[in-house]
């Protein structure tokens, strides 16, 4: 607790989780549920919905077991000190995954569509320096931050308004058309997305009022459902079931398409807008669980000296992991949902279970 | 702390003099306006690109308003090349034009009758996959090539290519926007039908000094061109075009002319507020038929004939004779493209789909097959809303 | 020295103060309570720093003696050199033995009243009043305090430094051979501007009284406000040469409870030769010290800073400038303007929205335009594109460095538009403005465009208070280099990174976008829109957390039930 003083509202507390989930999902959310389930897609995503409301009460009611203690610092409890840190360090690879997947997202927009020949690694850098200094500053700022953008998505949706003269609702007829192993295969990307609400676990401690954890993070599973469930409802109500499977990011495609009146058209720059601003807060939230994950295991006082060489290791890391974007897509289509699923739902049921175990021997004692 | 931040400022000014990678002024970009892909005898792809001289529409003190264009300037300048594909040939444009091709404006993709003929799919992708050109570009086919069609210039407006636009826009006929076709062609239960351009000798340049001014080429829309697939099988021309529409469910604006009932050589028109088409596929197992409901609204703008409109029986004759004129112009589309050309460009497939999706599974892959035995009924509603500011004729002597 | 921890965001970052000069505060804090009165002693750390030619560097500590002469002889010494020290010597009426001396400053006392309510007073009517008893020098000092002066503000002090500071203030002294002790009179009087309109803030409707470089008359603008003994005003002197006199003022009930002894620790922190402007002050005590924000702000208006405090501020007036410092300061409030408050509540939020979107303007305008027009031409409707393409045919600089130039231009007719002498400054702006731009333009060397957007920032911020938009001026550049470099994705970087820094400061413990981040909804009344007075029942939720109630229930208006309507 020493390393972070920041205390988070309950709304902050809600918007960073969405965010956590949100920012990048809303634009790639679409394709991947589209190309297994078509106009179905949007089942998918309430069924993701469900699954991911399920792993993070599950994360809740392991980390409110040990209030005020962070994933990282309870592990060691659960598992004793040894295991405990080679588990924390464990996560901390999987979130360093997640934040190469996220930085190549952010530039797998933005270098196509936006500035085809500069190089990413000047795009990264650039932007990686607000989100250190964002880091330096501490969660407070962060949530801070993250509630100003968090006011875009009234942007977002509002362009779903602008969407509708695009807009074709018999692109969702007939209604279960999909075979249920099809929605079942469309909806594992979404449920890994979703499971990136196990972050829940780190926050938990900085939340003003913890004991509030499982109505924030049913909001937030709310709001992210919500979210997503437009971007997909977007996408196949303006292309068709079949069209936005092909496309990296349909919704920014959707919003091209917009033009009203002749003067209301070329709306892209809002999705960028959006994108830059929820990116950048997506990369800051997962750099923050790192470094103070990080300094947390290592026992460090403060998590500052690492901000600049974990922002090294993320740039450099994100061009190995995934060399394109096409790997990236690959990635996130047949290797994420088991790889994330793993860390999201199958380590910390398998937790919680010990810590049930050694819970009900404690009360014997 | 010191060292930190001079690190992180020199890291900075590093990134930043680096910079400007994608900068390009204004001045810099050849704006496209227009662009035409042809096929060449030889199998090349042939770019033809509409692009703007920007000195031309030099306004504010030079040229004293926006729209003076001086006789003898040229405002737009058409190239093309060949390439391998459109991208190649776009490359190969780049050679002749000194500035760099920019496709954030442009506005109209043709297809020249060829390219049509042998398959759009192979020059669509450069326009889907390069994040410069729209998705909200006009597609359509020119009769004969796209460059002869981009090669003109329209006397209303300042490029051709923005006239077509224009046209398009005012939905006086059928444009398709480039997403809508692709939609189309992704579609198994559709195909695509474009707007057939034409350039056409028509209308005249009016004004002092300019009585003997030539008359030119303007490119109009003459129909429609029908797909099946992603290949041109054929033509509708204006009427059955109509029919399209309706069949279609498209139809924005439109006017319909019969024949009085009590008068048939003297005419009635209607103009078209707003219609509504709902087709409603029944299958039995073998055979295949639809019901076409057509629901239009309007209003009675021109009438040659002399009969008084108030009593109540003139309006519904009046009505059902043009909705027997609406469901033969659509019966007319269906001939063509059931009988000649064998294809479902009223997207049926997609209706049958919504209602049948099991049996869409196994007839998806020969739809246009299946489509042609189809049995189509069209039936035609029309309500006269309005009569104008008129009720009926002022100009008849009592 | 026990605030809360609220007020203490970092504490390590807490400056470390020098051993002596901890010294020096300890003992101004041991000191007496401030007084109102002529030029307390209070909060003086330390006059070890004034260098006058009198050789005897001790004579601060020194205290009066009960001889005249030798008291006569040190403040002579004191004041060698000094030509506007006037030293007047005289004899009691009623004792001519007792001899008095009268020591001030010229031109800073009343002459009339010196003269005649204390030298006439005591050289010529004493013994008229007075017939009865005789007057020994061991009682003159008490008769003379008693019934001898006719001068509203009397002070006593025995020591030699409060004395010195009296008569450099302006106080008249006057010393009674025999008694240890000299006594201050209140008769300061010198050549000051009168009150006037604001000149920074300027409003339609609302008072227009701002204040003056005379810090007596500016309490006393204050006071006249607020007629309550809540209002306190704590005095303190600043500056180790200039020794400025320094008030801070809040109202007692209201003030968030250790803010007063936050800024007063602050103030005595400052260690500095000269106080000649707030501005001094609020560099050396604002919470950021390196962000571009100032987290004080500062007025003019007299019913600014009473507002101010009544929402729970506190004010800072320091003598000799007219500028009133009030903390803790929020970002929102550049697009507040006192006559909000006065005109109609509908107005006001229009008026507030033009605001809102002028800072936006002048942060966002011009970069905006260079991204676009060099990096995204996509986002521009076919027909302006084409029109902007027009006008840049053949414009020999990129859209960045034209922008840069014309913003140069327009910082630099703005300077020289205050700077010169005033009936030039009309002139200066028209030629600037048509004559340079219009040239510019016909002369193919600048694109119109340019022109207009750089045109639009500068009026643009103009519209919304000054002190916000110098800031906002500056930190435009940067953002159009981000934008010439990097286009839209380094504009919005640069955003990005402002969004941050300004969420990450703090006020006196108020963080500094307090209404937007943390989101206080009960505040929102007050942002954008400025909800009519019955609805403002609360005070800022931050800022006046200790008593937020502002009104009482049921303040919207209406008609009583029972009237019968007339005019019908």
């Amino acid at each position: 607790m020493s390393l972070e003083k920041g205390k988070i509202s309950s709304p902050q507390a809600v918007l960073l989780l969405a965010q956590a989930v949100l920012a990048t999902a809303v634009l790639t959310a679409p394709s991947l549920p589209i190309t297994y389930a078509a106009q179905d897609a949007w089942l998918c995503i309430l069924l993701a919905g469900a699954g991911g409301l399920a792993i993070s009460c599950l994360m809740v009611n392991l980390s409110l077991r040990f209030p005020g203690k962070t994933l990282f610092e309870y592990l060691e409890i659960v598992l004793g000190k040894v295991p405990g840190k080679i588990v924390s360090f464990f996560y901390l690879w999987f979130f360093l995954h997640i934040v190469t997947v996220v930085v190549r997202e952010f530039g797998a927009l933005l270098t196509p569509a936006f500035l085809p020949e500069t190089p990413l690694i000047a795009l990264l850098v650039l932007g990686m320096v607000p989100v250190a200094y964002m880091l330096w500053q501490g969660l407070e700022v962060l949530a801070r931050t993250n509630q100003i953008f968090a006011a875009l998505l009234v942007f977002g949706v509002a362009l779903v308004v602008l969407a509708i003269p695009n807009i074709k609702m018999t692109n969702f007829l007939p209604v279960f058309d999909a075979a249920p192993v099809d929605l079942l295969k469309g909806t594992l990307a979404p449920l890994a997305w979703f499971g990136e609400l196990i972050t829940v676990g780190v926050f938990l401690p900085y939340f003003s009022r913890p004991e509030d954890g499982y109505r924030i993070v049913a909001l937030a599973v709310g709001t992210i459902t919500f979210m997503l469930g437009l971007a997909v409802f977007l996408a196949i109500a303006v292309f068709g079931p079949i069209v936005p499977a092909s496309y990296l990011f349909p919704v920014f495609n959707a919003v091209r398409l917009i033009q009203l009146a002749n003067f209301i058209e070329r709306l892209e720059i809002l999705v960028v807008i959006i994108w830059v601003a929820g990116g950048l807060l997506k990369i800051g939230i997962f750099y923050w669980l790192i470094v103070l994950g990080a300094a947390q295991t290592l026992g460090l006082r403060t998590y500052r000296p690492l901000i600049l060489p974990v922002g090294l290791l993320i740039i450099s890391l994100s061009f190995i992991f995934h060399r394109s974007t096409l790997d990236m897509i690959r990635y996130i289509g047949l290797t994420w949902p088991f790889h994330g699923l793993t860390y999201e739902a199958l380590l910390p049921a398998l937790l919680l279970g010990i810590a049930m175990i050694k819970g009900k021997r404690g009360g014997k004692q | 702390m010191k060292k930190k931040t001079a690190a992180l400022t020199a890291a900075l000014v590093l990134v930043l003099c680096g910079g400007c990678w994608d900068r390009r002024e204004l001045s810099e970009h050849a704006i496209i306006l227009g662009a035409g892909v042809d096929r060449r005898p030889d199998g090349a792809v042939e770019l033809t690109l509409q692009l703007v001289r920007p000195a031309a529409f030099a306004g504010g003190t030079e040229g004293g308003g926006a729209a003076n264009v001086s006789l003898g300037q040229n405002i737009v300048w058409v190239v093309s090349a060949a390439g391998e594909d459109v991208y190649d040939a776009q490359r190969n444009l780049a050679l002749q034009v000194p500035r760099h091709l920019y496709w954030g404006h442009n506005a109209l993709l043709v297809f020249g009758e060829e390219m049509a003929r042998h398959g759009v799919r192979e020059a669509t992708n450069f326009f889907h996959r390069h994040p410069q050109p729209r998705e909200t570009a006009w597609v359509m086919v020119a009769r004969g090539t796209a460059k002869k069609v981009l090669q003109s210039h329209s006397e209303l407006e300042k490029t051709s290519g923005q006239a077509i636009g224009f046209l398009a826009r005012a939905k006086a006929g059928h444009a398709v926007r480039f997403i809508d076709m692709i939609k189309d062609l992704a579609s198994p239960g559709a195909n695509p039908a474009l707007t057939r351009l034409e350039p056409v000798r028509q209308g005249e340049p009016q004004g002092p000094g300019m009585e003997e001014a030539p008359q030119h080429e303007e490119v109009v829309f003459t129909g429609e061109a029908v797909f099946k697939d992603d290949k041109l099988v054929g033509w509708l021309d204006r009427h059955e075009t109509r029919g399209l529409l309706w069949l279609r469910g498209e139809m924005k604006r439109g006017v319909v002319t019969v024949p009085s009932p009590t008068e048939p050589k003297k005419k009635i028109s209607f103009e078209i507020i707003r219609s509504k088409t709902k087709a409603e596929p029944f299958y039995d197992g073998k055979t295949i038929s639809f019901l076409v409901n057509i629901i239009t609204e309007g209003n009675l703008v021109e009438q040659q004939s002399k009969e008084n409109l108030i009593p109540p029986e003139v309006l519904p004759a009046l009505e059902k004779r043009l909705a027997e004129d609406i469901e033969k112009r659509c019966r007319m589309a269906l001939e063509k493209a059931q009988g000649e050309y064998g294809t479902d460009v009223f997207r049926f497939g997609e209706a049958f789909h919504r209602k049948y999706k099991k049996e869409w599974r196994t007839l998806k892959s020969r739809w246009n097959e299946e489509f042609t035995g189809a049995e189509i009924s069209v039936s035609a509603k029309v309500r006269i809303r309005n009569t104008g500011l008129l009720t009926k004729r002022a100009s008849l002597k009592k | 020295m026990k605030f809360p921890g609220f007020f203490f965001p970092r504490p390590g970052k807490a400056k470390k103060i020098p051993a002596g000069r901890q010294e020096g505060l300890r003992q101004a804090e041991a000191g007496s309570p401030p007084e109102t009165g002529g030029g307390g002693e209070a909060g003086v750390p330390s006059a070890a720093g004034i260098s006058t030619p009198v050789k005897t560097p001790a004579w601060k500590d020194l205290l009066l003696s009960s001889s005249l002469d030798e008291n006569l002889q040190n403040l002579q010494a004191v004041f060698a050199n000094c030509s506007d020290i006037i030293f007047r010597e005289f004899n009691f009426a009623q004792n001519q033995n007792i001899r008095l001396a009268l020591i001030y400053t010229d031109g800073l006392v009343d002459k009339d009243l010196v003269s005649d309510q204390i030298m006439k007073a005591l050289s010529l009517e004493v013994p008229l009043v007075a017939s009865a008893k005789e007057i020994t020098r061991a009682d003159a000092l008490e008769f003379i305090l008693r019934q001898g002066l006719c001068i509203h503000q009397v002070d006593r002090t025995d020591r030699l430094e409060r004395t010195v500071n009296a008569i450099l203030s302006g106080d008249t002294v006057l010393l009674v051979d025999g008694h240890a002790t000299a006594v201050i009179n209140g008769a300061r009087s010198w050549e000051a501007r009168s009150v006037e309109d604001s000149i920074t803030d300027k409003v339609v409707r609302g008072p227009r009284e701002a204040f003056v470089e005379t810090l007596r008359t500016n309490t006393s603008l204050l006071r006249r406000r607020i007629k309550n003994p809540a209002l306190k005003i704590e005095t303190l002197t600043l500056g180790r040469v200039t020794q400025t006199e320094v008030a801070v003022a809040y109202v007692a009930g209201i003030v968030q409870p250790g803010l007063v002894a936050e800024i007063k620790e602050r103030l005595q922190r400052i260690n500095i030769d000269g106080i000649l402007e707030g501005g001094q002050i609020e560099e050396l005590i604002e919470d950021n010290p390196l962000s571009p924000f100032g987290s004080v702000n500062h007025t003019d208006r007299v019913d600014k800073v009473a507002a101010q405090l009544l929402e729970g501020r506190a004010a800072v007036m320091v003598d000799g400038t007219p500028y009133v410092l009030t903390a803790p300061a929020l970002f929102m409030e550049i697009i507040q303007d006192p006559e909000d408050y006065y005109q109609r509540y509908v107005f006001s939020a229009l008026a507030r929205l033009t605001r809102l979107i002028s800072v936006i303007t002048v942060l966002l305008a011009s970069a905006l335009y260079v991204a676009i027009i060099t990096y995204n031409p996509e986002l521009l409707p076919t027909p302006l594109l084409l029109s902007l393409a027009a006008q840049r045919e053949g414009v020999p600089f990129p859209a960045f460095v034209e922008v840069l130039l014309m913003e140069f231009v327009f910082e630099a007719l703005r300077e020289a538009g205050l700077r010169m002498p005033q009936p030039l400054g009309q002139a200066v702006s028209i030629v600037g403005a048509l004559v340079l731009g219009e040239a510019a333009v016909r002369a193919g060397l600048v694109g119109a465009a340019t022109v207009i957007v750089v045109a639009l920032t500068g009026v643009a911020s103009f519209s919304f208070i000054y002190t916000g938009s110098i800031t906002l001026r500056v930190i435009r550049f940067p953002l159009i280099f981000l934008a010439g470099f990097m286009g839209l994705y380094g504009l919005l970087i640069g955003v990005f990174a402002l969004v941050v820094h300004l969420v990450s400061l703090r006020s006196f413990g108020i963080p500094f976008l307090s209404p937007v981040a943390p989101v206080v909804l009960s505040d929102q009344k007050d942002f954008v829109v400025r909800a009519p007075w019955w609805a403002m029942r609360s005070r800022p939720r931050l800022i006046a957390r200790a008593n937020p109630q502002r009104e009482g229930p049921g303040a919207k208006p209406r008609p009583p039930a029972g009237r019968k309507k007339a005019g019908r």
